[in-house]
């Protein structure tokens, strides 16, 4: 009898985690959402998981994010995409940090695009002035803060001289559509979200 | 009676007692997979290591205070939370350092099964520290470890607890988290596999060519590839879900496992070559390892463990043996090979081998143990360091089996007349016993790439047969005789019904009499088509009563796509559309080119279609029919495919054939598979667009 406890605790154990995490996993239905307040209080402390793994979609755009900068003597630079060239790098060697380094800057970019669509979609915003307003809020979230010190730090390690003013967009870039994918265009739509200048 | 059931009824009783009995007696008593445990966590160790050593060059950047990821905020956190994310505490976070020193030391224990369970516990709080900090940068590779680590805490390979009871219940945990592990990876390819299915652009098959070209996870080579080669597009996706969707089944069975593993090993590695995706990818090969019977995992330990020196017999008068002797002794770095003649009587290592056998095949002596053929080769190369890293491919290549079958090949090309027995070896067997489930799986895939996939808009039809008058007439008479007429003229209208009677009529010969031209056309290839029809018809009606393709509703060609009244766009793709794509190409080789343009101009896939082989097989087909009669209706075609426009719908009907093959053999295969074709065709078009994003 002993023997059999000492068999069955571990086996119900077993058996409780395989379910739980079963109805953590599944599409909603009615079972995982009646049960998921205990489902999540047992999944989520130790055993949180997601496994998209690029579906039920594939990864159909890229994230970039430039910037410019403006130095005290009026000189402008050109746009910059800080992620690019680290992709690229990545690409060449990818055993190195430089692809988990991506993840933190394209995470700047994304948390700041998703405060953007967030608000533009609760707001149902669709003229140019409302998305200006919708901007100008943007200004003093925590995203737009550390896009901010990101783009300034990246400022002042190419310029020697003072920055007066920066400026940031986020860019969502499309590969080409399938039935143009043989036309000369570099990429396919894209959807920018440029932000007003930052006087420092 | 009564009795007899009892009995019976008892007997099982006692039978399911004895098993129970069993398992409770082996779960308690044993660990089931001591060396695939330590195996396992020697793996998981390597992975850790080599993961935080990746990374800290650049550690500044994702563990510093000063770092652009933001920390945790813990205000409200339990204690078990705050625990596992320290390092968002401010005291503690500029000493990051310390977590990262100890996570390596203790990764080196926990993979050296030192303590195993106290190692493994201080790895999982470790790493959990670290990976909580910088969260932004996890995948689903350590998602995965988390998992994992978190369960090799109650994993060990062997029990020290004095106590019986204690012992018994550290056994059963044990083993209970050996399998929660096993699960949980099957249970990452169900979910992903699943989710994939209900996507869009997985089973359209252009999933990859999106991804290829997006800059993160892109690679300009293969997403070319991809955009060129639509079939290599198509099977690419539908291979990778089908891949995910039968691993949680296939990986269980001994006999399916080490192809399960094999393909996975190359699926992932190329998600890190190809994509990028570097941590996630080896992560994903590491966690195969749970999979390692105890005698695999035992085997590769003995590998890993101090090299001792190894005596190999080569046939001195065999030039690739010899070839290869010199080779080895070129690279044996630390002295650990020994070559002798495999010829020589005195050989005293080998002097239990007979001779002739020694000739046939290498042999290997390492101390006691005794290898020979593959295994040999594999004893010798680990010696050699340049080689060590190639070594866990050829025993991969040699749990498969393929070594023995490589090995035999080679040896039956030697110079020397000497050959490897003949008996099959593991390799072929194995083989054999796979390759009728592999080919049935290909065909399925193929056939699945056949529906909604860019290399397919136009389904692929089986290579129609031409078929004759009088087989016409068989087929008519079939029909009349299960009193089906009345139906076949209701699909294919009376019109053209009454072309397939005229067609019926003529004879074989003048079908089968003169050269191709390609201006012929007559009336009889209207006739010929419409045949083509009836038979696509035939197949359709003996195909839903001996093989059934599911209810009515859902299938891809029930009875409204013979309704010529209906367009594509309402009932799908149907053999008719089939057709009448394939009714200009004919039309403008058999009329000149000239007088079908508006025919053709009404399908803008038309230049497509022609490259299509059924296509062209189809106007092949119907190239004899008509070349007896071009001069006489060469006039009268021209007129009639101008005055007629209806001409291209009785066309139509001519691809109908070949088509419902096709079309019905991939119904029933995606039906079997479970997916959801009736969805999946209505999506089709014969559009590019179809393909591309909303």
């Amino acid at each position: 009898m002993k023997r059999t406890i000492l068999f069955f605790v571990p086996a119900l154990i077993l058996g409780a985690h395989l379910l739980m995490t079963v109805l953590y996993l599944i599409p909603v239905n009615p079972a995982s959402k009646y049960y998921l307040p205990t489902v999540q209080a047992y999944i989520e402390p130790v055993f949180s998981q997601n496994w998209g793994l690029f579906a039920p979609e594939p990864a159909t755009s890229s994230l970039q994010f430039w910037f410019r900068c403006e130095t005290t003597d009026g000189q402008q630079s050109d746009w910059q995409d800080p992620i690019y060239q680290l992709i690229k790098d990545h690409h060449e060697f990818p055993f190195s940090f430089r692809g988990k380094l991506t993840y933190v800057y394209q995470s700047i970019a994304r948390d700041l695009l998703n405060a953007h669509v967030e608000k533009k979609n609760a707001q149902e915003c669709s003229s140019e002035k409302c998305l200006a307003a919708i901007r100008a809020e943007l200004t003093s979230t925590p995203e737009f803060a550390l896009a901010r010190r990101w783009s300034l730090d990246l400022c002042r390690a190419q310029n020697s001289k003072p920055i007066r003013s920066l400026q940031f967009q986020v860019l969502k870039i499309f590969p080409k559509p399938y039935s143009e994918r043989h036309s000369p265009q570099a990429t396919g739509r894209i959807e920018a979200v440029p932000f007003d200048p930052i006087y420092l | 009676m009564k009795s007899n059931s009892s009995i019976r009824l008892t007997d099982h009783i006692r039978s399911l007692s004895f098993l129970f009995i069993n398992i409770r007696d082996k779960v308690l008593d044993t660990q089931t997979h001591p060396s695939t445990i330590k195996f396992f966590r020697g793996v998981i160790s390597v992975w850790v290591v080599c993961n935080t050593l990746m990374l800290l060059p650049a550690a500044e950047h994702f563990w510093s205070s000063h770092s652009y990821i933001p920390a945790t905020d813990l205000k409200d956190a339990t204690l078990w939370k705050t625990s596992l994310n320290l390092l968002s505490l401010e005291v503690v976070a500029p000493h990051y350092h310390w977590f990262l020193v100890a996570q390596l030391l203790v990764a080196i224990c926990a993979g050296l099964s030192f303590a195993p369970r106290v190692s493994s516990a201080l790895l999982y709080f470790l790493t959990m520290n670290l990976d909580n900090r910088a969260m932004v940068i996890q995948d689903g590779g350590n998602n995965l470890m988390h998992i994992v680590l978190f369960l090799l805490i109650f994993m060990t390979p062997h029990s020290s607890a004095r106590n019986p009871s204690l012992r018994s219940f550290s056994n059963s945990l044990s083993n209970m988290a050996f399998f929660m592990v096993r699960a949980q990876v099957a249970l990452v390819y169900a979910t992903a596999g699943l989710l994939k299915v209900q996507g869009e652009l997985w089973p359209k098959g252009v999933a990859l060519y999106y991804t290829m070209n997006v800059l993160e996870y892109g690679n300009k080579f293969v997403g070319g590839l991809m955009a060129d080669f639509p079939l290599l597009l198509a099977a690419g996706c539908l291979v990778t879900v089908l891949f995910q969707v039968t691993f949680p089944i296939l990986i269980w069975p001994r006999a399916t496992r080490p192809l399960l593993m094999a393909a996975g090993t190359f699926f992932h590695l190329s998600i890190v070559f190809v994509m990028g995706l570097t941590s996630f990818g080896f992560a994903l090969c590491a966690s195969y390892f749970i999979f390692y019977t105890d005698r695999q995992a035992e085997k590769t330990l003995s590998w890993l463990r101090p090299r001792a020196r190894v005596v190999a017999a080569f046939d001195a008068d065999c030039g690739i043996c010899q070839s290869f002797a010199r080779w080895v002794k070129r690279f044996d770095w630390f002295n650990l090979i020994t070559p002798s003649s495999a010829q020589d009587p005195a050989n005293q290592v080998l002097k239990s081998v007979p001779l002739e056998h020694r000739l046939k095949v290498l042999q290997a002596t390492c101390g006691k143990s005794h290898v020979e053929g593959y295994d040999a080769i594999v004893a010798v190369i680990s010696r050699l360091p340049l080689l060590i890293p190639i070594v866990p491919v050829l025993q991969t290549i040699g749990y498969l089996g393929l070594g023995d079958v490589l090995y035999a090949r080679i040896a039956q090309n030697r110079s020397r007349t000497c050959s490897v027995p003949q008996t099959p070896s593991k390799g072929k067997r194995m083989l054999t016993r796979f390759s009728r489930p592999v080919a049935s799986t290909l065909c399925t895939v193929l056939i699945s790439s056949l529906i909604s996939s860019p290399a397919t808009a136009l389904p692929h039809a089986l290579q129609p047969r031409p078929m004759l008058p009088s087989e016409t007439r068989e087929l008519l008479n079939q029909i009349e005789a299960e009193g089906s007429t009345q139906a076949m003229t209701r699909f294919l209208t009376p019109s053209v019904t009454q072309a397939i009677r005229d067609y019926s009529r003529l004879e074989d010969s003048a079908i089968r009499k003169n050269p191709a031209d390609p201006y012929a056309a007559t009336p009889a290839v209207y006739g010929a088509a419409a045949a083509g029809g009836a038979a696509a018809k035939v197949v359709e009606h003996v195909w839903d009563r001996y093989v059934g393709n599911g209810r009515i509703a859902a299938r891809v060609i029930n009875d409204r796509n013979f309704d010529l009244s209906k367009t594509t766009s309402e009932v799908g793709i149907s053999p008719v559309d089939v057709g009448a794509f394939a009714a200009p190409v004919w039309l403008q080789q058999s009329a000149g080119n000239i007088e079908t343009r508006v025919a053709s101009n009404t399908f803008k896939n038309a230049a497509l279609l022609r490259s299509y082989p059924e296509i062209r097989s189809l106007v092949e087909y119907n190239r004899p029919v008509t070349s007896e009669f071009v001069n006489q209706y060469r006039k009268q075609a021209r007129d009639y495919v101008n005055n007629n426009p209806q001409a291209q719908w009785v066309m139509a009907v001519g691809g109908a054939a070949a088509a419902a093959v096709g079309y019905k053999a991939a119904e029933y295969a995606l039906n079997q598979m479970g997916a959801r074709t009736s969805e999946l065709i209505r999506r089709a078009q014969f559009n590019d667009r179809a393909f591309d994003l909303r």
